[in-house]
């Protein structure tokens, strides 16, 4: 194997692959790069058996082949080498040596054969979607997931794939997410997914929004492709939680809030707050809405801003956290909350939205007294 | 009465104040509240159902008989576990509807409590109690009264067949009759560590925490099998701290002392102690005979078998009660096989086996003969006990017995080194050797040595020497 690539190109796949790299692994190699070359240029993959990275770049090839490279060294070498062509030449089938103008390493890899295949993926019956609306559907729910190992089925994003619609869910049980983009699938596009969020940052840092993304299934396993990159990953696998029978729909009290200003009242109130519940009170009347903290050992807080209420005046408590991530999220200026009762769930639209999917997200309140 | 059921609870707290231990006081009745004042009834809400029992049986009286000083009038307190510090704070979009749904069918039926697979023959009405099984018994009792408090948890143990699982079982369907939606689950170490396996296998482990930590009396059997299990001890410790700390009845039985059993982990052995330990021995003469009236009659039996059959029985079966239960259950049907009544000479015939003929009982019986009994017997010839002879203690005193002991040990049940080395606190083989042949030349050399020994094998049962 033998190749001359410039450095930024080398740079940019570096970036890309390497986050798919484990930090701390019990297989070697996965702490190593693929590096693959031919005629169409260079290939670098990265995996940690969960989710694979590969991305690739033109290169003068001279002789194709390949080997595996310690990806943290080659990023760092990478990052100091002078702006000038970057020479990678195969030794054997363990080292390779690199130069770029005057500066020359040599470095000890593993061998192509060590390096684990990817899942079988099959492209023909899957389908393809706009990265840039893949981004939005990513950006706008994945925060929601759970961290939490008690239930894994919500540790991932729920993707429901139909023929005119894409839907992702992501919930942690308190809070939820939900965002649906119309869509122009073939026939026959059908399919639920749980994929970890991992996954879908790669997708979102690999895929320029402009490109086309195809999209392949495996036995249990979800794989993104453009001409030149793939993400693929493998699924949660269980049944994801009836997150529709959750949506409240008969909720009769409405409030239009100024984004910012809630945000930073929210900001406000969340330093007094308790540590493990963050709990505030809202307070809605007609025209305003009060703030209100109690936390014994810490101390209280009392705030308000405008807002337009209609329905009867409430006192709902809410983790400030969740609210806060929930709006940081919302697309608009104005955001609508619509409640029941402070035992049940709210929901947080954006108010006067000009996309062209649905956006929904819902909080459920903390308790008041305890 | 016209009070506020807070100012009731306020008045009637200050004046328990004085009355109980401050600290008392602020552990289980400041962390309450007044919920309801109908009549003369006071209902008080307290965060867990353990401080409503606690409350109710320490307490309650306390208060009932300060309510005509504090309020003029009578006043009869109720403690009830309140509702919403059952809930989390945070409220779930998911567990909301299912707890709902839990919460109506416990209300539909207390059959909502899977039931545990409990023998039914195994209650307290049919477990004799007798001088060597009273400490355990009395133990029983007190913890199906009041489960989860005073012995948590409860460790039984003795040789096989003597009860202890009966007993165990005895508690739980105790239990049961009285709280019919207690979430009880009997199993031996052995199942347990088998279920533990295939959720492992099958990846749900999740599940079997759940189903194990929640539930409200936990009963395992032959604890002794978790013995070199490390994953499964590991995982038993983890259910153990969370049923002991949410005070959930805990009920072990092993064939030996919690500190005895081999290839236990320490933090287990000593959590084993926590609570009551009590040992089941074998039943004595009196109370073997009571045991075969009493499974007489448990069977309708008590004109077939006449009491000095029943005196035959009792004398010759020494080992356990199960065998006892044997016998009988093998007279009667060797009686109705023959169709002839049960007598004496009936008797001798059908548990040839187990009887031996009057002439031959003084001959080596083998049963009944053990390493424990040689101990005891051993303990009792030069007077120290017999617990002693498997301590660390190597003082002259015990040295010398426990040098007795394993060399009848070796000699009249022709034990293995290592076996014997086990039984006297776990020693080395080595160590049993080297014993054998300090007390062969004291046979030898030592006329008192010599003659203690004798002592020691006329007691032993059946004369075995």
């Amino acid at each position: 194997m033998r190749f001359t690539i410039a450095r930024e190109k080398l740079q940019e796949a570096l970036t890309n692959v390497a986050p798919a790299v484990p930090a701390k692994t019990t297989l070697p190699v996965l702490a190593n790069i693929l590096v693959e070359a031919s005629e169409r240029g260079v290939r670098f993959s990265g995996t940690d058996l969960d989710v694979a990275v590969s991305v690739e770049v033109p290169a003068d090839v001279e002789m194709p082949g390949a080997l595996t490279l310690p990806a943290k060294r080659l990023g760092e070498i990478t990052r100091e080498l002078p702006p000038a062509p970057v020479k990678i030449a195969a030794l054997g089938e363990q080292r390779a040596t690199l130069e770029c103008g005057r500066t020359k390493f040599k470095l000890l890899g593993l061998p192509r054969d060590e390096y684990p295949a990817f899942a079988p993926v099959e492209y023909n019956t899957g389908w393809r979607v706009k990265s840039s609306v893949l981004h939005e559907l990513i950006s706008r729910t994945a925060f929601a997931v759970s961290t939490e190992e008690s239930r894994p089925i919500l540790n991932g994003v729920l993707w429901e794939v139909r023929a005119q619609l894409l839907r992702m869910v992501a919930t942690n049980g308190h809070r939820l997410a939900l965002m649906e983009s119309p869509a122009e699938l073939g026939k026959g596009s059908n399919g639920d997914f749980i994929v970890p969020p991992r996954a879908l940052d790669q997708v979102r840092r690999v895929f320029p929004p402009e490109e086309e993304i195809e999209i392949g299934k495996g036995e249990n396993h979800l794989a993104f492709r453009s001409p030149i990159a793939s993400v693929s990953t493998r699924l949660i696998e269980g049944p994801y939680p009836n997150y529709d029978q959750v949506i409240p729909r008969d909720n009769d009290r409405f409030a239009v809030v100024d984004r910012p200003s809630l945000v930073s009242a929210l900001r406000r109130m969340a330093v007094v707050a308790s540590d493990q519940t963050h709990r505030v009170k809202l307070s809605f009347n007609t025209a305003l809405l009060k703030f209100t903290v109690q936390t014994p050992d810490v101390g209280e807080g009392q705030d308000e801003i405008p807002v337009q209420y209609t329905g009867d005046s409430l006192d709902i408590g809410f983790n400030s956290s969740y609210l806060l991530e929930i709006l940081r999220y919302m697309p608009t200026d104005e955001v609508r909350f619509t409640f029941k009762t402070a035992e049940r769930a709210a929901t947080v639209i954006p108010e006067n939205w000009a996309g062209a999917g649905k956006y929904v997200c819902l909080v459920m309140p903390l308790r008041l007294v305890d | 009465m016209d009070l506020a059921p807070q100012e009731v609870w306020s008045r009637l707290l200050e004046c328990a104040r004085r009355e109980i231990a401050e600290h008392t006081f602020r552990t289980w009745l400041e962390p309450t509240q007044a919920v309801e004042l109908r009549g003369d009834k006071l209902t008080v809400a307290v965060p867990d159902q353990f401080s409503a029992d606690w409350n109710e049986s320490k307490h309650a009286a306390l208060l009932t008989s300060l309510a005509p000083i504090a309020l003029g009038q009578p006043c009869q307190v109720e403690f009830v576990v309140d509702s919403r510090s059952r809930q989390r704070v945070q409220m779930d979009l998911f567990v909301e509807k299912s707890a709902h749904a839990t919460q109506s069918t416990k209300t539909n039926g207390a059959m909502a409590a899977p039931r545990p697979l409990l023998n039914a023959k195994y209650t307290l009405d049919t477990f004799v109690i007798g001088k060597s099984n009273e400490l355990a018994a009395s133990a029983a009792l007190a913890v199906a009264e009041a489960p989860g408090r005073d012995f948590n948890p409860l460790f039984i143990y003795g040789s096989t067949g003597i009860g202890k699982t009966h007993l165990m079982q005895a508690v739980a369907h105790a239990i049961l009759a009285r709280k019919p939606a207690t979430r009880a689950a009997y199993l031996g170490a052995e199942q347990f560590t088998n279920e533990y396996v295939m959720s492992i296998q099958a990846r749900t482990t999740h599940d079997f925490r759940r189903r194990f930590r929640e539930l409200d009396l936990l009963l395992i059997d032959d604890v002794h099998f978790l013995k070199g299990k490390e994953a499964t001890q590991e995982e038993f410790f983890h259910t153990f701290n969370a049923l002991y700390e949410g005070g959930r009845q805990i009920i072990l039985t092993s064939d030996r002392p919690p500190s005895e059993i081999p290839g236990i982990e320490a933090r287990l052995v000593t959590r084993f102690q926590w609570g009551m330990v009590a040992d089941i021995e074998f039943p004595d003469f009196e109370h073997r005979i009571a045991i075969l009236r009493s499974k007489a009659q448990q069977d309708h039996l008590q004109h077939t078998i006449p009491d000095d059959v029943l005196h035959l029985i009792a004398e010759h079966v020494r080992s356990s009660v199960r065998e006892l239960e044997g016998c009988i259950i093998k007279l009667i049907a060797f009686a109705s096989l023959r169709q002839q009544p049960v007598t004496v000479d009936l008797a001798i015939e059908a548990l040839r086996d187990r009887i031996k003929p009057t002439a031959s009982a003084s001959g080596s019986d083998g049963r009944g003969l053990s390493i424990s009994t040689i101990q005891s017997a051993v303990a009792k010839a030069w007077g120290v006990s017999a617990s002693a002879l498997t301590s660390k203690s190597r003082t002259r005193e015990v040295a010398v017995p426990r040098q007795a002991a394993m060399l009848l040990s070796r000699e009249l049940l022709n034990a293995h080194l290592a076996d014997i080395g086990n039984a006297f606190g776990g020693r080395d083989h080595s160590t049993v050797i080297h014993s054998l042949e300090r007390a062969r030349y004291l046979r030898a050399a030592d006329q008192e040595f010599a003659e203690r020994l004798q002592l020691a094998v006329l007691e032993l049962p059946a004369g075995a020497a």
